[in-house]
């Protein structure tokens, strides 16, 4: 069976959580009523994904306001900055790395088991990884990004174990900063290589890059350790899809084939031909189809909408190879 | 004299700052901001600018109520580079999404795209897309430098992005030679250049942080940037700005490159020290010595000791000290401090190198 899907992590929060998460900042509430209206709405995220018949689901990534600043919340050496920008109009609290970094108690095992549990459909479990980690961050500790990168693959890959021993069989390390600095995309790679090294026999590791200039380290990102591969493709109009013929026999391709910075909902027609171009370099049993990257920028209406359109795309695309 | 349809709310409340006590009035060594300065903050009031772009996208407000608070917002960001007695601010860029796009927004022939990060800083810009012929249809930074120095108490340098790294970063559809698309944005910001001195603009920069990782185009960048600094008239201080890397590649070629001061990156490699000693005599630097991607505030007393060995280079040049980069990337309490230890770094070498004044 080739051409599922999945999506990348994120989804946006709705009203209630967003006043929930507000009011909890404020000391108005306490964690035991956040998490309730957290697992309102990652049930939420389940049953959308369940009705659109998405195939691997993700919890929505609901409790954490930003993939970096959540691991610096719950590790050991790393606090939380003022307001940054990344872009637009967009800010975020950038972790800064004060001490030696270490990880106290698992970050997101127990959230990954409730939403496990509440759907019968497989749920995909997601981290950041090192070397984002580590760019992402002001860095006041290490000597070196090495030395700090390495550390955090340390931290990662006991996230990563405890995930697989407590069930997960899809596991994706997110590096979307891998492409910044060519000079290091072999740290990088070593970081993530430390992280699912010991995991491939028994889980399929993914990972998601997107909105870097990929071309220059475009080789060296088609071999990185892990099983799969999601890529945005059509916010950059699939600028590296060429080099996607060279994707090493057996790895897989996670396919961005919606635009998640773009309000306009695609249409299942335009999403297909997106799909088509994708099988024109590789089989579709080598690849899924995805969005771009996270949904949490959109409205709820505007995910469900880009998802629909996906699905409905994709299930046209493996029709018409009766798959 | 400004137009008083322009003219901000601020303008009327002065902002109160002296310049620092221990100022001798030596202008051969200055602290300067880079570009960017953060343009929001944790206070209500630091949120301003946030609060009017998602009240104009939600059409609760105009684009000219939005002018208005982007026109306080640099006023309080100018105030607050000279609160930590800052000899050359910018506006601070606040109406910048990024070095690229404001800039293809106002030019004809390009189209920001789609969001793209370059360096290592999780910063996003849109990448521009060159479908036609660049032309400049009209000014679009004079209305900024008026603002900003009406309340400045001392230059506003004008930032734009350089020529080669714009070409470098853009998807060009139309000229198909990235030496012709550089050409064509040369012209048109050179044209920009040109009516900001017209409105009294005296301190322009270009950055150049592509040539750090391609010294192939320095002939371009030499070719290009000349054509815009040409532009701002004898006398301007004119930096060429490279970050991010360092020019060693460049060998002895970095004689060549044009402007009154050449912008390198202290941080990022030991390289660009010896830099120094390649330089022409009498060109001047603009130093940037404080790491723009850490909150760790650097101690000027060590960054001194980092300079020490290269005193005799340095004294008998004009020289600019300060961020390696934009202080976007910063949270605003430690931007505000990397300035003021950039000030302090620039009394302490008043004090104790003796100048070639």
């Amino acid at each position: 069976m080739g051409l599922l899907t999945s999506t990348v992590g994120s989804f946006p929060k709705p009203a209630e959580l967003r006043r929930a998460r507000r009011q909890f900042a404020d000391e108005e509430i306490e964690a035991p009523a956040l998490r309730e209206i957290e697992e309102r709405a990652v049930r939420g995220v389940l049953a959308l994904q369940e009705e659109i018949g998405i195939d691997l689901l993700v919890d929505g990534e609901l409790d954490r306001g930003d993939m970096t600043t959540f691991f610096a919340e719950r590790l050991e050496g790393m606090e939380v900055s003022g307001l940054v920008r990344s872009y637009g109009n967009r800010y975020y609290r950038k972790p800064v790395i004060v001490g030696e970094v270490r990880r106290t108690a698992p970050m997101t095992v127990e959230r990954w088991r409730f939403a496990q549990g509440a759907t019968k459909k497989p749920v995909k479990a997601i981290l950041t990884g090192p070397y984002t980690l580590m760019d992402w961050s002001f860095n006041e500790h290490y000597p070196s990004r090495e030395a700090c990168c390495m550390a955090l693959a340390e931290v990662v890959r006991e996230e990563a174990n405890d995930l697989v021993a407590a069930g997960v069989r899809d596991l994706q390390i997110d590096e979307p900063a891998i492409s910044v600095r060519p000079d290091e995309v072999d740290l990088a790679t070593r970081a993530l290589g430390s992280v699912t090294g010991d995991l491939a026999p028994k889980v399929r590791t993914w990972t998601h890059i997107c909105y870097g200039e990929l071309g220059p380290v475009m080789e060296r990102i088609l071999e990185l350790p892990v099983n799969g591969l999601l890529l945005e493709l059509s916010n950059s109009d699939f600028d590296i899809l060429g080099a996607l013929a060279g994707l090493p026999e057996g790895k897989l391709l996670g396919a961005g084939v919606v635009d998640v910075h773009d309000h306009v909902v695609e249409s299942a027609h335009a999403v297909r031909e997106r799909i088509e171009r994708v099988l024109e370099v590789l089989p579709p049993e080598r690849v899924w189809i995805n969005p771009d990257c996270g949904l949490k920028t959109r409205t709820l209406d505007e995910a469900r909408g880009k998802l629909a359109a996906m699905v409905e795309a994709t299930r046209a695309a493996r029709s018409a190879r009766g798959l | 004299m400004l137009d008083s349809s322009v003219t901000p709310a601020c303008l009327t409340r002065r902002p109160v700052v002296q310049r620092s006590p221990f100022c001798r009035g030596c202008h051969l060594i200055r602290a300067a901001n880079h570009s960017f300065y953060p343009r929001v903050a944790e206070s209500p009031l630091d949120q301003q600018l946030r609060t009017a772009l998602r009240e104009r996208d939600r059409g609760r407000i105009t684009d000219a109520d939005l002018a208005a608070v982007e026109d306080e917002v640099a006023c309080l960001v100018v105030a607050e580079q000279s609160r930590a007695f800052i000899e050359i601010v910018t506006d601070g860029m606040v109406r910048w999404d990024g070095l690229l796009s404001r800039v293809a927004r106002h030019l004809d022939g390009v189209e920001p795209r789609d969001l793209a990060r370059w360096f290592e800083t999780n910063f996003y810009d849109r990448r521009p897309e060159v479908v036609g012929e660049i032309r400049r249809a009209a000014p679009f930074l004079v209305h900024d430098y008026r603002v900003a120095e009406s309340v400045a108490l001392t230059p506003v340098k004008m930032v734009l992005p350089g020529p080669v790294t714009f070409a470098r970063l853009s998807l060009d559809r139309h000229y198909d030679d990235r030496a012709g698309l550089a050409r064509a944005v040369a012209d048109a910001l050179a044209e920009e250049v040109k009516d900001l001195a017209a409105a009294g603009a005296r301190h322009f920069q270009l950055d150049e942080p592509m040539l750090c990782r391609q010294p192939e185009d320095l002939d371009l960048v030499v070719e290009t940037a000349s054509r815009v600094f040409e532009a701002a008239g004898e006398g301007a201080t004119t930096v060429l700005s490279t970050y991010f890397g360092d020019l060693a590649g460049s060998g002895d070629r970095l004689k060549l490159l044009p402007g009154s001061h050449l912008g390198l990156d202290m941080v990022w490699s030991p390289a660009s020290y010896d830099l120094l000693a390649r330089l022409p005599e009498g060109k001047g630097v603009m130093l940037g010595l404080f790491d723009a991607r850490t909150t760790r505030a650097e101690d000027p007393e060590e960054v001194a000791v980092r300079l020490e060995p290269h005193r005799e280079n340095l004294v008998s040049r004009d020289v600019i000290v300060g961020p390696q980069a934009s202080l976007e990337l910063l949270p605003r309490d430690q931007a505000f401090d990397k300035l003021l230890h950039a000030r302090y770094l620039v009394e302490k070498l008043s004090r104790e190198w003796t100048w070639a004044c």
